[in-house]
């Protein structure tokens, strides 16, 4: 694949990463603050499968920082961005040492992990423990989330003729 | 790292959706989540407690008493209008020296609640959707306006001087 084809795909998963995270942001939200779905966390994680562990980074940020934007919340680019680095990097790492763990156990963990360290950030800001109280909550959430979104990549990947992508030959995914 | 490119999408292509492995994650995560879940919520001990406070950036701004219906205001950059109706008090809380932002607190005295009504802090309205805090205890918090509610009633177990 093409460079320029690699990074007009990237383009196009930012901006469906995106559209996903401001239309989820449009719901109406849980009791508890900050508690979403996280169907962009799907175009990240296929991002990382497809094209390589590099490209989950750009889009992260992408999402974040033109997401908070739009959705009119500038600060909660402080609670978003450390956690999800902090979480995408940890399912990369899962990814490249542990080959024998699917990807829905994978997504649940980065789910959890994003929640958790969401809701720490919070209660530094704040200077208080009294948000803690959520963090349980958080939890089964995030678990159940991570899984669905572990699900929808293996059923992109298994059941859309993705072409070039799916060959075995090396010369493919390299950059020329 | 090229070559594991390729393997990566072919490994989950070819392989099911639930692997022997995945027992010790999802294992681990059930204990994070039993934990956490035994932690603060079964054993935190609360007592119930009249006393409502405010506070914006960690800096009280007012405080109100169910049992005596005392209301103290303390200085914020900012200002308080405040509306009184029968069983309810609205406070209209504006941030700001351009007082652009705001926060409606409505405390309602019948049923000993506090909740948020009304605020133009962003497209999802956390505070608004939040569950209203009773003598029992609980927290409301807007996030773009740094602005918490707490009733005093509640105590979480401390985090052993972590934070």
């Amino acid at each position: 694949m093409s460079r320029t084809k690699k990074i007009t795909a990237i383009a196009l998963l930012s901006a469906f990463s995106l559209i996903a995270f401001v239309i989820e942001s449009l719901l109406p939200p849980l009791f508890i603050p900050s508690a979403r779905l996280g169907v962009s966390n799907v175009f990240i994680l296929f991002a990382v499968v497809c094209f390589g562990w590099y490209f989950g980074y750009p889009i992260l940020i992408v999402k974040i920082v033109l997401g908070s934007i739009i959705t009119g919340n500038i600060s909660s680019v402080i609670y978003s961005l450390p956690a999800g680095v902090i979480s995408l990097s940890l399912e990369i790492l899962l990814f490249v040492f542990a080959k024998r763990i699917s990807i829905v156990a994978v997504s649940a963990l980065g789910g959890v992990i994003n929640l958790l360290i969401q809701n720490a950030t919070y209660c530094l800001v704040l200077g208080s423990t009294e948000l803690f109280i959520y963090s349980p909550y958080l939890a089964l959430l995030g678990v159940l989330a991570g899984a669905f979104v572990g699900i929808a990549v293996y059923l992109l990947i298994k059941y859309i003729p993705l072409g070039k992508l799916s060959q075995n030959k090396q010369t493919d995914l390299t950059e020329k | 790292m090229k070559v594991l490119e390729n393997s990566v999408y072919n490994k989950i292509k070819n392989n099911k959706l639930f692997k022997k492995t995945d027992i010790l994650v999802y294992a681990v995560l059930f204990l994070l989540v039993a934990v956490l879940f035994t932690v603060f919520v079964i054993f935190p001990k609360t007592a119930k407690s009249n006393l409502i406070t405010a506070s914006l950036n960690n800096k009280e701004i007012f405080r109100y008493n169910f049992a005596d219906n005392t209301y103290t205001e303390y200085e914020f950059d900012g200002k308080i209008e405040i509306t009184e109706s029968e069983n309810a008090r609205f406070l209209k809380i504006f941030f700001g020296k351009d007082c652009k932002d705001f926060n409606t607190v409505c405390i309602d005295l019948k049923n000993k609640t506090v909740s948020v009504t009304e605020s133009n802090c962003s497209i999802r309205k956390d505070c608004v959707h939040s569950t209203p805090i009773t003598t029992n205890g609980g927290i409301i918090i807007c996030m773009p306006h740094a602005l918490k509610i707490t009733c005093n009633g509640y105590r979480p177990v401390s985090t052993g001087g972590v934070l």
